[in-house]
């Protein structure tokens, strides 16, 4: 219950604040919230099959985010970042897929 | 073949097994708590960081629409506008017309039918009689789907396209046109501007209905044997633009909305100064 509280908080924060994104952050920011999506199921699912660590849930997600930024950067210099992009996206939604595949297994049981 | 594992089998994330292996042969429970504050600051982190990429990313589309509605509404407050005062000066044409009329009933009968066919031909007032009613249109969408190649703007009906069609009626005696309701007079303008057919400053939409008052025989001869006839046919078999006509018994074509005279003499005066 407190992490979704969290989580409730940081977006109400997010929402009041409002911060000015600079203009050659936005390709990373998609990236970087899917990428984050992708470790916040993977610790879901680990939550629910009881081997959740917090010290593992950071770093997925800190690493998550440092590629998936580190290849959108390799791609937008090289002049294929939007074929990167979506190939990140591709990956990491694959990825989400069967980690919800998983939680649904665990508290739907089909 | 990584990624068919990956949708195969959903192997679970090994770095958490490691852990609670780890955790569990030191003798901890194999979960951490889920109230550890690196958890909950980590957490608050990332639902600032989705919030701001929602807001940031979603933001231009809005103004966009937001600007876009504004110019709408403007357009549409200048066009209510517009007919508004159409509207009145439709009135204020009719009063002047009657009093016209009063004027000129008593003395001189003469002067008052002069006046009418003047009011005609200058397109100040509503003309009803026998004539043709013809459509123009754009080549059907099938044929622009058969030749993508072929540019937009060929299969479209031209101002030119439409100039030609009445000059052949005026010539061939008609003696009232109007273009979707808008009466053509002798000063009128068919132009272009951007995309949209333009007349007397109104911009048009399609089909265009073109009405005209005249002979009709004459009429739908110049439309089917005379040069007007073959530049449509022409049209036709190169662009697929589409003319049909019909005959109307009482076809009725509006008084135009703007009769502005810049310079007027009295037709009999000009010939003796000459």
């Amino acid at each position: 219950m407190i992490p979704v509280l969290g989580l409730v908080v940081g977006v109400v924060l997010g929402l009041v604040l409002q911060p000015e994104v600079p203009l050659w952050l936005e390709p990373y920011l998609a990236i970087a919230v899917i990428a984050a999506l992708d470790a916040v199921f993977g610790g879901v699912r680990a939550g629910l099959e009881g081997v959740f660590n917090d010290r593992i849930f950071v770093i997925s997600i800190a690493s998550n985010v440092v590629v998936a930024a580190l290849i959108v950067f390799l791609g937008i210099q090289l002049g294929v970042g939007a074929q990167l992009s979506t190939g990140v996206v591709v990956v990491l939604g694959l990825r989400i897929f069967s980690n919800v595949a998983a939680i649904r297994r665990h508290l739907l049981g089909a | 073949m990584a990624l068919l594992v990956e949708v195969l089998e959903r192997p679970s994330d090994p770095g958490y097994w490691t852990a609670s292996q780890q955790r569990r042969a030191r003798g901890l429970p194999a979960q951490t708590g889920l109230r550890t504050p690196l958890l909950i600051v980590t957490v608050v982190l990332l639902g600032f960081l989705m919030s701001v990429a929602a807001v940031s990313l979603r933001a231009p589309d809005p103004q966009g629409a937001s600007e876009r509605a504004e110019l709408a509404e403007r357009i549409d407050a200048a066009g209510a506008r517009g007919d508004a005062s159409a509207a009145q000066i439709e009135t204020l044409r009719e009063e002047v017309s009657a009093l016209e009329s009063l004027d000129t009933n008593s003395p001189d009968a003469a002067v008052a039918a002069a006046l009418d066919r003047a009011g005609e031909q200058a397109g100040a007032e509503a003309v009803q009689g026998p004539g043709l009613r013809i459509t123009v249109d754009d080549a059907p969408k099938e044929d622009l789907n058969d030749s993508p190649e072929a540019s937009d703007s060929s299969d479209r009906v031209l101002a030119g396209d439409l100039q030609t069609l009445v000059n052949g009626l005026w010539a061939a005696g008609a003696e009232a046109v109007s273009i979707n309701e808008q009466r053509l007079t002798s000063t009128s303008s068919i132009r272009f501007a951007g995309e949209a057919i333009v007349v007397d400053f109104r911009g048009l939409t399609r089909p265009y209905t073109v009405r005209a008052i005249g002979d009709p025989d004459a009429l739908q001869a110049e439309l089917d044997d005379g040069a007007t006839g073959e530049y449509f046919a022409d049209l036709n078999a190169q662009y697929g633009i589409v003319m049909t006509w019909e005959r109307g018994r009482s076809i009725r074509t509006p008084a135009a909305e703007r009769l502005s005279t810049r310079v007027a003499e009295v037709p009999g005066e000009q010939e003796e100064d000459s």
